[in-house]
């Protein structure tokens, strides 16, 4: 059934692929356009560089009026995101508007990944090396940037979202 | 936590015992629990009443103060004077958009004129959409449903028809069909409120002490932020054809106060082409009002 819901992420989807923003993919599962998958590539000359993070996008039939739960798939170790992969972004809760799309979303929460918010941490110990100890840090963030090239799947969902996105 | 730690529960206990007296003492304001709380049983409860209620007669407002607000009691007698029906909007903090928009297609069933004036009016709105920097397939659904909304009050027997009237009711009871269209008329009125941000910015400032653009993202685009004057007077400045007098109910004024919220270009519109509508509104809520 084509609910405002479903109509409104065919057309997220089909400005993704027609006007991709650097670095980051995403695109509806083949069943389900609810469901999502993305691709957010760490941005260049951060710690983050080179990392491939594996998102997943939930939607319900309330969007745009209801912000979509982003969710990270990759493990990740970065202050303002659970470790269960949950993200902390106002954009995504309090201060969610119907006039963001998908690109502005994963475009925020690429932002997000070298511009954390200490005030609002979701992982205490992340957001305390990162005030207290950057070379240790830097160095979990290293990490988890390596071990996001070989997850199991990783590889696959990189191809599938940067198909979708026209690459 | 170790034996010791037990121990802590009661200690801190007592420190919030003695937070809240303090809390009390200097105001009597209610904890932020106590408002989350309330907030979360306002919400279930309303939930269980339709978005758009059906036309009741004006003494179910005023039952509504008996006994509470004796004050408010005589002002709705007032208003019983010149009004004879309420309808009453879900209070979910989107009533002012719903009361304004099932008002404007409530008066424009059955007048073809005034919907193709009102059609063309959004169409063109659409445009300046865009200019202010929205993405065209933001709004081009939710606006495409309005229209066609316009187009069946257009195809209306008569104003006001019966029939046309339940159809409207049960389309705006709709969630989706509802939410979609508050969702446009948030963005017109964000949009006009950037377009006159020069004019509306000492009054966000003095009420919200933050910019236009902070403004416009908190508390006009999402749902379910209430709105206040600058909202309303954005808005109907906005749609044009729509003239909105608001009947104030406040527990501190002599007599019912109404408030009108009127485009400066309504002028140039042919009264044909005009919507009236009115609506009350006590702390916190707006609902519609019919006149006798």
């Amino acid at each position: 059934m084509s609910t405002p819901a479903r109509k409104r992420l065919m057309r997220d989807f089909r400005r993704l692929q027609t006007d991709p923003p650097a670095g980051i993919s995403g695109c509806p599962r083949e069943d389900n356009i609810l469901l999502w998958n993305a691709v957010i590539f760490g941005p260049d000359d951060t710690p983050w560089d080179g990392g491939t993070f594996r998102l997943t996008i939930t939607f319900s039939e309330d969007y745009p009026n209801k912000a979509p739960v982003v969710r990270f798939v990759s493990r990740m170790f970065h202050p303002n995101i659970y470790n269960d992969g949950a993200i902390c972004l106002d954009i995504l809760q309090n201060q969610w508007s119907p006039v963001y799309d998908i690109a502005a979303v994963l475009t925020s929460i690429q932002s997000l990944l070298n511009d954390p918010n200490p005030n609002s941490p979701a992982n205490s110990e992340a957001a305390r090396l990162f005030a207290e100890n950057m070379g240790e840090y830097v160095r979990r963030v290293r990490e988890v940037v390596e071990n996001s090239w070989d997850e199991d799947g990783g590889a696959s969902a990189v191809d599938a979202a940067g198909a979708g996105a026209g690459n | 936590m170790t034996a010791e730690g037990e121990q802590q529960p009661d200690a801190a206990d007592v420190a919030n015992a003695a937070a809240e007296a303090v809390a009390t003492e200097g105001d009597d304001r209610p904890s932020d629990a106590d408002i989350i709380a309330h907030a979360a049983s306002i919400r279930d409860e309303q939930a269980q009443r339709p978005l758009v209620g059906s036309r009741e007669p004006l003494s179910s407002l005023m039952d509504d103060f008996v006994g509470a607000a004796p004050a408010l009691v005589s002002k709705c007698e007032a208003l019983a004077k010149s009004h004879s029906h309420v309808r009453r909007m879900r209070r979910d903090g989107n009533c002012f958009f719903r009361a304004f928009l099932f008002g404007l297609l409530e008066r424009l069933i059955g007048r073809p004129e005034a919907c193709a004036a009102a059609k063309k009016r959004f169409g063109d709105y659409g445009k300046k959409l865009v200019e202010a920097g929205y993405q065209e397939f933001v709004f081009e659904d939710a606006l495409e449903l309005l229209q066609e909304c316009i187009d069946k009050c257009a195809g209306a027997p008569g104003p006001m028809d019966e029939s046309s009237v339940v159809t409207l009711e049960s389309a705006l009871c709709d969630a989706v069909t509802s939410n979609h269209l508050v969702m446009l008329l948030r963005m017109v009125a964000s949009c006009e409120v950037s377009r006159r941000a020069e004019f509306f910015e000492p009054f966000i400032q003095g009420a919200h002490d933050c910019d236009v653009e902070s403004f416009r993202r908190r508390f006009v685009e999402p749902m379910d932020e209430e709105s206040d004057h600058v909202v309303m007077s954005a808005l109907s400045e906005a749609v044009c054809c729509a003239e909105v007098t608001v009947e104030y109910l406040s527990a501190d004024q002599a007599a019912a106060e109404a408030i009108q919220f009127k485009a400066e270009d309504a002028a140039q519109l042919d009264e044909s082409c005009r919507v009236h509508m009115t609506m009350v509104y006590r702390p916190g809520h707006f609902d519609l009002l019919y006149p006798q």
